[in-house]
């Protein structure tokens, strides 16, 4: 496992995605639901926590959890040698 | 309004304590992992279309136990046809990239598996991922998008319905 080749592609679309959504989250209302600093932290924790739980994806293994991160330099030559080799050793998954 | 007849009030906030506070906590996870199905959907069993339904799922779930004027999500007319429009544009966007290029609907000319675009067009289209997937993962959120607005414009214009019958 590395943390260094961690390149935040699909993370940035990812953050947009949930802008435009969060855009949407209107909080202080007159409403009944308590949604404080603490929810927030808790929600935070619970995230983390499910991601651990659902595990790397396919392909994106540099992180233990699911986070549908960019874990390759982008270097199609290596790609292609990668991809090769992994054909020829039969199994579906990267290694580094 | 027919007497006797149930239905669901989804205008009124008379749900219980537990689902006020619980709703939108679950909303917000449900969102997130939304999202996670739409960008790994090409990797992972799900896609475009499975992870905008899990947002929808989000905000009508959201709908169901605040009420439409309660909702902490205010899903205007404006954002739903903006999201629309760039979802399907998108869409279409990327087909006709692939009919320009190489006479062929849709063709992946991120992934170029034929090898019938340049090198230079490939490397504009292609995610930068160690799959190499082309243009699917935008077609996915292109879908995605679509989606999410789809599904919650109808469950919010279904439950506007009980309320003009009301204001009759």
């Amino acid at each position: 496992m590395s943390f260094a080749n961690i390149v935040i592609g699909p993370i940035i679309i990812a953050l947009i995605f949930g802008f435009i959504i969060g855009t949407r989250l209107h909080l202080k209302e007159e409403n009944s639901f308590k949604f404080t600093a603490g929810a927030i932290v808790a929600l935070i924790v619970g995230g983390f926590i499910m991601a651990y739980d659902i595990g790397q994806f396919a392909y994106y293994q540099d992180l233990p959890i699911a986070t549908t991160c960019y874990n390759w330099r982008f270097d199609w030559q290596c790609i292609i040698r990668r991809t090769s080799e992994r054909r020829s050793l039969g199994n579906g998954i990267y290694f580094n | 309004m027919v007497e006797g007849k149930k239905s669901p009030n989804w205008n009124k906030n008379d749900s219980s304590p537990i689902l006020k506070i619980m709703t939108l906590p679950i909303a917000i996870i449900m969102i997130a992992l939304g999202i996670m199905t739409i960008l790994g959907g090409h990797i992972t069993p799900g896609g475009g279309f499975q992870g905008g339904a899990m947002i929808a799922g989000a905000i009508i779930f959201c709908v169901i136990i605040y009420g439409v004027d309660g909702s902490p999500f205010k899903i205007s007319h404006k954002f739903i046809s903006t999201l629309e429009s760039v979802g399907a544009l998108a869409y279409v966007l990327l087909g006709l990239a692939g009919l320009a290029l190489t006479g062929s609907f849709l063709y992946n000319v991120g992934g170029n598996l034929y090898g019938l675009v340049p090198p230079a067009i490939v490397a504009i289209f292609s995610y930068p991922d160690v799959t190499h997937s082309g243009i699917v993962p935008y077609l996915n959120i292109a879908v995605g998008l679509k989606v999410f607005v789809g599904l919650s414009a109808v469950v919010i214009a279904f439950s506007q319905f009980k309320k003009l019958a009301e204001e009759e």
